[in-house]
């Protein structure tokens, strides 16, 4: 039973993902309408399409793998979805520096770790309806989890009960923090990403194979 | 979508690429992305380089506003879209001329991370680095809550202020305070007409029905305080500057600056019919207009509208106001 995930492994699992968040960047465009831009899609789909376009292969390093992803999102993107994304990618990045292999029952405390530098960045609370409640919720759920198998179907069941659990609540940051209450009763378009890109992970979206370890 | 361009994809880097010609001598277009307007002309050396940046679609802001007497680069995002990691820091290197880099930014949550970000980084690599974000947009929080405002026009008097006192050799700490000096008095509302369309979605970006208009609405279509009928200029004015001065609260026989800006599509005959009664208006409340200004400095494309902008000035800031500028798309 896999126990551990290399560079590689992120590598694979971030084509998976970049490729879920092209296949829904109008769903998400229409849910950041809502209460945004409307453009939550078209960014992401710009990002996943550059991180698509280098095809060479991401090292054992699963540091400098992380890291990788984090230079594409900074050469790519200016929202506050992927600055949060890119200040957490490089807290794993630097806590995994050098490291070829990375245990998973590892996952849960360097999750909550990058989720602090997150919230220090974007000044979000827990609780405020954003891609944060999705991770916190994530790195709660796994913790002592050290299975590949057991991974998936955690991580991604806390994704939707995350979402679930905040649906009926407020947004109080973004611009719905004008009208918190027009929040109430939509998900947050964040936390909807995170839920397709653990699933694109987890290999239950579509046909796609599973992210994580071969080994 | 009836817009004079080729592809939504290449408008910003078409428009800037056409910016730099029209104005041959005035800008340098650089960075990796092609999303870095700089000086043309090589700045002083020591002085404090003062640096923005955003999303485009609001032109002559951000961009246009490089030039001697205001900005030395600044960092350039998709329409209604913060510009990337790279293009800011490739745009604080551009202005970092030995004497520190001051980023002078909008208060949207894309663009204050990132800039910090950078910042953090750049600072942790020696650099002398320093913020100051622009909130002065009454419509879009309560008072107590002032901090979450966005950022509007009011940054164009930022601009300038920092611009000018960066000139003038003062060091980094010194541009930083008096830019905060000059945003710490200075509110702005705006008023909408009718949407903008950001040509990658090629839908307006919202929808104002026959003579609605939206008081206090934000220049990407963020929700404003009310909407309801077109009424005769001067009540909007009025509407204007008594939320303007309600929030600011100058006391009598203080000077202002005064900024009454189109949003892109509102020409400037009415934008002189709307200052003709603000200015009754602060004359009235006992307020002396030290500076004017009126005309397109922070627009939302094709959206009609205007903002109304005030500042408490004092000796010091009214002498950076009205200190030179030399760019091409900057109206004093």
């Amino acid at each position: 039973m896999a126990t551990v995930f290399t560079g590689t492994d992120v590598g694979a699992a971030m084509r998976r993902v970049a490729l879920a968040l092209v296949e829904n960047k109008d769903r998400f465009n229409k849910l950041d309408a809502a209460g945004g831009d409307g453009d939550m899609g078209t960014t992401l789909a710009t990002v996943s399409q550059a991180l698509l376009a280098d095809e060479t292969l991401y090292p054992d390093d699963v540091g400098e793998s992380v890291m990788r992803i984090a230079k594409t999102i900074a050469r790519t993107s200016g929202s506050s979805l992927s600055a949060v994304v890119m200040t957490g990618l490089i807290t794993l990045g630097k806590t995994w520096s050098a490291k070829h292999e990375v245990a998973w029952i590892e996952m849960a405390p360097a999750l909550s770790n990058a989720l602090e530098t997150m919230q220090a960045r974007s000044k979000a609370r827990l609780g405020d309806k954003t891609v944060l409640d999705g991770i916190a919720r994530v790195a709660r759920d796994i913790e002592g989890i050290s299975t590949t198998e057991k991974m998936r179907a955690t991580a991604q069941q806390a994704t939707a009960d995350a979402l679930a659990e905040f649906r009926g609540c407020p947004a109080i940051m973004g611009r719905l923090r004008l009208e918190p209450s027009k929040g109430v009763g939509t998900d947050d378009p964040g936390m909807v990403a995170l839920h397709v890109a653990i699933s694109a992970m987890a290999g239950s979206l579509s046909d796609r194979a599973v992210g994580g370890s071969n080994k | 979508m009836k817009k004079l361009i080729n592809s939504p994809e290449k408008y910003v880097d078409e428009a800037l690429a056409g910016m730099s010609l029209a104005h041959q001598g005035a800008y340098k277009i650089s960075g990796s992305n092609g999303r870095v307007v700089e000086r043309a002309k090589k700045k002083a050396g020591g002085k404090v380089g003062v640096v923005s940046g955003g999303g485009f679609g609001h032109l002559p802001l951000f961009a246009g506003y490089v030039g001697e007497g205001l900005l030395d680069a600044c960092a350039v995002g998709h329409v209604f879209a913060g510009p990337s990691y790279d293009d800011i820091s490739e745009s604080l290197n551009a202005a970092d001329r030995g004497g520190g880099v001051l980023s002078v930014i909008a208060n949207y949550g894309g663009d204050t991370m990132v800039f910090g970000m950078v910042n953090d980084t750049l600072t942790a690599e020696g650099k002398d680095c320093a913020t100051v974000i622009v909130a002065d947009d009454v419509a879009s929080a309560d008072k107590d809550r002032a901090e979450t405002r966005r950022g509007v026009a009011g940054i164009i008097f930022a601009f300038k202020v920092a611009g000018a006192a960066a000139e003038r050799g003062l060091s980094l700490p010194e541009v930083k305070a008096v830019t905060e000096k000059a945003m710490a008095g200075c509110r702005s509302i705006g008023v909408a007409l009718s949407a903008c369309t950001v040509p990658q979605a090629g839908e307006p970006t919202f929808h104002l029905e026959g003579d609605a208009i939206e008081m206090g609405m934000g220049i990407h279509g963020e929700k404003g305080l009310w909407r309801g009928a077109l009424k005769p200029a001067d009540e909007i004015a009025a509407e204007m500057v008594e939320r303007l001065l309600n929030d600011l609260k100058p006391v009598a026989g203080t000077e202002v600056a005064v900024l009454v800006n189109s949003l892109g599509a509102t020409p400037l005959e009415e934008l002189y019919i709307l200052y003709r009664k603000v200015a009754q208006l602060l004359e009235a409340a006992g307020l002396k207009i030290a500076y004017s200004l009126a005309g397109e400095y922070a627009t939302s494309m094709e959206m009609a509208g205007a903002s109304v902008t005030v500042m408490q000035v004092d000796d010091e800031l009214l002498g950076l106001l009205n200190a030179p500028a030399q760019c091409p798309l900057w109206r004093a």
